[in-house]
């Protein structure tokens, strides 16, 4: 049996870590799931019209990359990546599970998952598969690598959408 | 999910919540625990921050800085009086007791001296005696007759060997009244033997006897051999040659007697460990030592705290790691501790009975010293008519 990072250690990691993202970093950010079930796709399983859940406030520690600005021929072109981070137990308690795919918003700005990193324990042990039991170690982060997707293929916002003058009552669809 | 208890802003003491308990029946300290328990909190840093201690730290450190306290002041105390408190009952408690001055210890100690010098103290002189022999001079004190049997196995140290020259008292003759020494005995059959010598003190002034007896003396010393002995591990030399037989007695003390003496006496304060000084109760320390207290109490939970943050030199959080204040907390602790022993040990030895005489002594002298400047009165209700006087008589 270890002598280190038992439930009592893992505590205080938790303690700690909830201080320190909840009230002392305090920076948020929506987690929108895709909902696979509810999105229309192509025979090759492709879709231009995304469904995603309803968007989930959770704390993460966030480090974004610089802009990156290209000029193509139709038009100057911006790119980013960032990465969050996510306290695992966060994702627990909200039920929030993130996946490639799902999509982030920070600061009006939407990313795309494009990788998980799911490798930092204490001790080396993550309680839920490790070979000593559920006792000791703890799985601290899910890291999310993602790029910044325009908006409007989320169809998440509205975008480009305006009132018909003849329909009442209604707005043009999204996206046009 | 597990969530460490952290302080929750708010505690309630009830007995039993120390560690020890020592007082946990004083009500003052039952209220003060709270209070110290959220004052610490706040030192700390609550609630901005949260303190990685539960109530039940603050009240273990509380009750180790009201122990820590009662123990200096208990050091002090000891220190400063043991040696009126040896050999004085454990019984009673002496904590927050003046201790009345007595010379007991120092007698006591003077006795050991008494003992050497044949003049009192712990151990029992005894006798013992040697038969003399015509012609002998030397002895073995083997062969000594014990007035206690059974110390003719004990090692034995001989304080006082009796032989001397016959007092020269006994050897005077009293020439108005011709009979020699038969008028000693006489007088000493009369019970009048204290007025020796003789009946002639009713014509002869004192310094004669004084005269007589020294003259005897010195002839004992010029004339004839010295009564003298050698001593030389168990062998008794003596002189002059012995010319008939009689007894030499001498008298003795065990090693066995004298070491008996050294024990103590049962339920008496021998050291440090059993001087009567229980722990002070806590509502009877006045506002400064509380105020000590508090403040060691925040020393030791800085300390706890520092212990508890340091286990892990980094703590991990999402894609990095933090290094939390621990080390610095413990130093701070280390550092604040230290400070305040100093501090109560230098007031403690402030108050000391020698330095409350020395500080008695140096007033005492200031206040003589400034006396000392205050103009001496002249009286001159007399000296006005003596001028007058003297001044018409000039005229």
């Amino acid at each position: 049996m270890a002598l280190y990072g038992s439930k009592r250690d893992v505590a205080l990691f938790r303690s700690l870590n909830k201080e320190l993202l909840h009230r002392i970093i305090d920076t948020e950010v929506l987690a929108y799931k895709l909902n696979l079930s509810s999105t229309q796709v192509n025979i090759y399983d492709e879709s231009d019209t995304k469904v995603y859940n309803e968007p989930i406030l959770i704390y993460s520690l966030i480090t974004l990359d610089e802009q990156q600005w290209t000029s193509e021929d139709y038009g100057s072109d911006v790119t980013q990546t960032s990465t969050f981070a996510f306290l695992r137990d966060d994702l627990i308690e909200k039920d929030f599970r993130p996946e490639i795919g799902d999509v982030i918003e920070y600061r009006s700005r939407f990313f795309e998952i494009d990788s998980l990193i799911e490798n930092q324990t204490v001790v080396g042990k993550d309680p839920d598969s490790s070979f000593t039991g559920p006792n000791f170690g703890y799985n601290v982060s899910i890291i999310c690598q993602a790029h910044m997707t325009r908006q409007s293929k989320l169809n998440i916002v509205k975008t480009r959408f305006g009132n018909s003058v003849s329909i009442n009552n209604s707005t043009l669809p999204n996206n046009l | 999910m597990e969530i460490i208890p952290i302080y929750p802003g708010s505690s309630s003491f009830y007995p039993g919540s120390t560690p020890f308990g020592f007082f946990d029946d004083d009500y003052t300290f039952q209220d003060h625990a709270d209070k110290v328990t959220g004052w610490c909190a706040n030192r700390l840093g609550y609630p901005i921050n949260d303190v990685e201690l539960l109530p039940i730290h603050f009240y273990a450190c509380f009750e180790e800085a009201t122990l820590e306290y009662s123990n200096q002041v208990n050091q002090f105390s000891i220190r400063d009086n043991m040696m009126l408190l040896q050999g004085t009952p454990t019984g009673s408690n002496l904590t927050g007791k003046p201790v009345n001055p007595s010379l007991n210890r120092l007698i006591a100690i003077s006795k050991n001296y008494g003992t050497e010098a044949g003049s009192g103290g712990y151990v029992t002189y005894k006798s013992a005696s040697i038969d003399v022999k015509t012609g002998q001079q030397v002895y073995n004190l083997e062969n000594l007759s014990y007035e206690v049997a059974s110390d003719s196995t004990k090692t034995i140290e001989i304080k006082k060997i009796y032989h001397t020259t016959p007092p020269a008292i006994i050897r005077y003759f009293d020439p108005f009244v011709g009979t020699g020494l038969g008028s000693q005995q006489l007088l000493e059959n009369f019970g009048w033997g204290n007025y020796s010598p003789g009946v002639s003190f009713l014509m002869m002034p004192v310094y004669a006897d004084l005269l007589r007896l020294q003259a005897i003396e010195f002839n004992d010393l010029i004339r004839k051999s010295g009564y003298s002995f050698e001593l030389t591990g168990n062998k008794l030399k003596i002189l002059p040659i012995p010319t008939y037989d009689y007894k030499i007695y001498l008298d003795y003390i065990t090693t066995e007697d004298r070491s008996a003496s050294t024990t103590n006496v049962a339920s008496t304060v021998g050291d440090f460990s059993n001087a009567p000084y229980e722990l002070h109760r806590y509502s009877y320390i006045n506002p400064a030592g509380k105020q000590w207290i508090f403040k060691y109490t925040l020393s030791l939970c800085k300390e706890v705290l520092g212990n508890i943050r340091n286990k892990y030199s980094s703590i991990p959080i999402p894609n990095s790691e933090v290094t939390l204040n621990g080390a610095d907390l413990i130093s701070q602790a280390q550092t604040e501790k230290e400070a305040l022993i100093s501090q109560l040990r230098e007031n403690l030895d402030a108050v000391s009975r020698q330095a409350q005489l020395a500080k008695l002594t140096e007033e005492s002298d200031n206040i003589q010293s400034q006396l000392n400047k205050v103009p001496m009165p002249i009286y001159i209700g007399a000296l006005v008519p003596l001028l007058m006087l003297a001044t018409a008589f000039l005229i």
